[in-house]
């Protein structure tokens, strides 16, 4: 989990604003294939995720008859569970960063927009987040609800949840001192709507950028835990619960563990040159 | 500096405070009864009973943590539950372990990615920078436990030319331990590399385009003196910033790699006490994980200092 979201790619001497380049639409392109697979993962699937076909045989390497991806250690179907498991490994990285976007966004706005001590206090409550290691905070987490899919997307959430208190609040105090925010104020309108109606549609671009470098990270922060026995529960596949699995069985047959892992990389690869792409085309 | 380090200090113990209450409160606040917990459901209510005493869980919550945070600042994180093992025991045991791999993973990611980061400076936009781009990509795309899979897969059972697992101390056998330590030493350097790399390059271009470095330029500096001699100093305030963060994010990346490669470090001792459902055990070693972080944070801001004085005066001055 190094700190990708502090640094954009090669920014010092891109020039800022433009097009997308190729680069960057191949990654768009990538992208969008593993959310159509996350989206129709289990309508491709040529077999139920936890099916045992110890007929066809276990631990089979792809190009298997029947099994274009092989099977695992009990004889279900790799490519079935890796389609299903996208779906899963997906949807639990955009619940984390929608939820830690929520939190930021109610925590970094009221911070931004009170000033003062409330300002201290939840800023020093978010600096108290960020004094623990990303997953041992997860990890004391999971502890205290017990492993679960939903544990995962809290625990991930907050992980997060400081990241983007700190740049909503950054971004409101900025908002805050400019003439349209004096404008709304001198016309009467309460604090709760000019943070509302005025100064959130004017940081959703950055914030936009935030979240999908967020959810670069919520991808092996997912797998991670999965992999640890602290996240995703079986019979449930995901990336890392699958690569926990394979990982037993990696002198035996190491296709348990390379398939998901190559998802993963592919996925926050690209994630990282598209976010960048789009921050640069953005102008943020 | 005494100054710096205590103001500094002083910054520090509010958030040690709130994380420290935090921990205690997520893992004390929970549904159920601890004593139960920590049972099981067959125990009785008389054996629940004596071990609501024996642990105090009668007492308000607030008066628990106090005594609590009080044995932290003693140094007793208390004991285990299953075994009676100080915490402070494990802990001395694991935290050598977890403080090399995270220190050694951190010299090795700063040696590989500032040289890199010179020759792409030196001309940027050109092969090599783009080879740095890829590279970077690459390397902060594929998940520390990820690299130590793949690096097992090799180096392991291919090659069979380093270990998988288990842990060799430095002491004891120096070579031992570097063909231990050298698999679970890179998966965790490699995505800070990138990382590293990428800010050191940026911080170095920036240094370059300012007027001293235009003026000892027109001066007839050869580019070699001014990038190693005049830019990197500057650059360098930058790229212990980043190598603090990183420090921060490696010893969370000890939990999975010690894991991985079965090191028996802070992490492991983290995940195994989860499994064995010891809450002051996680409690003890989550607790010396953020002061570990809160000191790296330090030290990061004190060699910054020291490089760079004006970032004393500037938190001195109230602005920090």
């Amino acid at each position: 989990m190094a700190g990708l979201a502090e640094v954009p790619v090669g920014a010092a001497v891109r020039s800022s604003g433009g097009a997308l380049r190729t680069v960057e639409w191949l990654a768009a392109g990538a992208f969008g294939l593993i959310v159509l697979l996350a989206i129709l993962g289990p309508l491709l699937a040529p077999y139920p995720p936890e099916e045992q076909r110890f007929a066809d045989g276990v631990l089979l390497g792809p190009g298997s008859p029947g099994h274009l991806l092989g099977t695992d250690q009990l004889a279900r179907d790799l490519l079935s569970r890796l389609l299903v498991g996208t779906r899963v490994s997906l949807g639990v990285a955009l619940a984390a960063v929608v939820l830690g976007l929520g939190l930021g966004l109610l925590i970094g706005g009221i911070a931004g927009m009170r000033g003062g001590w409330v300002d201290a206090v939840l800023m020093r409550a978010m600096d108290a987040l960020l004094a623990f290691p990303a997953l041992v905070l997860a990890l004391v987490i999971a502890a205290a609800l017990g492993p679960s899919l939903r544990t995962t997307v809290l625990a991930i959430s907050i992980v997060m949840a400081p990241g983007f208190a700190r740049l909503v609040r950054s971004l409101t105090l900025r908002e805050r001192a400019r003439d349209y925010v004096a404008a709304a104020r001198a016309s009467g309108a309460s604090a709760g709507r000019i943070a509302r109606v005025h100064i959130l549609p004017n940081i959703w671009a950055p914030l936009g950028a935030q979240a999908a470098l967020a959810f670069g990270h919520a991808i092996p922060a997912e797998a991670a835990l999965s992999f640890l026995g602290l996240g995703v529960q079986l019979p449930d596949p995901s990336w890392g619960n699958m690569i926990s699995e394979g990982y037993a069985y990696l002198s035996l047959s190491p296709w348990g563990v390379v398939l998901p892992s190559i998802m993963i990389v592919c996925t926050v690869a690209s994630i990282s040159i598209l976010a960048d792409g789009v921050r640069r085309a953005l102008e943020v | 500096m005494t100054r710096y380090v205590l103001r500094r200090l002083a910054q520090m113990l509010p958030v040690f405070l709130l994380a420290s209450l935090a921990l205690f409160l997520a893992l004390n606040l929970l549904p159920g009864d601890p004593a139960r917990r920590l049972l099981g459901n067959r125990a009785s209510p008389e054996q629940v009973a004596v071990v609501r005493d024996r642990l105090g869980l009668d007492e308000p919550v607030m008066t628990r943590y106090a005594s609590w945070l009080a044995g932290v600042v003693r140094g007793d994180l208390g004991a285990s539950f299953g075994s009676a093992t100080p915490v402070r025991e494990m802990v001395a045991r694991a935290l050598p372990v977890t403080l090399l791999l995270a220190s050694a993973a951190l010299v090795v990611a700063l040696v590989l990615a500032i040289p890199a980061a010179l020759v792409s400076v030196t001309r940027p936009g050109g092969l090599v920078d783009g080879l740095l781009t890829v590279v970077s990509v690459v390397s902060t795309s594929v998940p520390t436990f990820v690299w130590g899979l793949s690096f097992i897969l090799v180096f392991a059972l291919a090659l069979r030319v380093l270990p998988s697992s288990g842990y060799v101390s430095p002491v004891a056998d120096p070579l031992g331990a570097a063909r231990s330590l050298a698999l679970p030493v890179l998966a965790m350097a490699l995505p800070s590399v990138g990382v590293m790399a990428r800010v050191a390059r940026a911080a170095m271009l920036e240094t370059m385009q300012e007027p001293a470095m235009q003026f000892a330029r027109a001066k007839g500096l050869s580019p070699s003196r001014l990038l190693l001699v005049h830019a990197l100093k500057p650059a360098s305030v930058a790229v212990v910033s980043v190598a603090g963060v990183e420090f921060a994010y490696l010893l969370g990346d000890t939990v999975v790699v010690e894991w991985v490669f079965s090191l028996p470090g802070l992490g492991k001792l983290l995940i195994d006490s989860f499994l064995q459902r010891e809450y002051f055990v996680i409690q003890g070693v989550a607790v010396v994980f953020t002061i570990a972080v809160l000191f790296s944070s330090l030290a990061t801001d004190l060699v910054n200092a020291s490089i760079d004085p004006r970032l004393q005066e500037r938190l001195v001055g109230g602005a920090g």
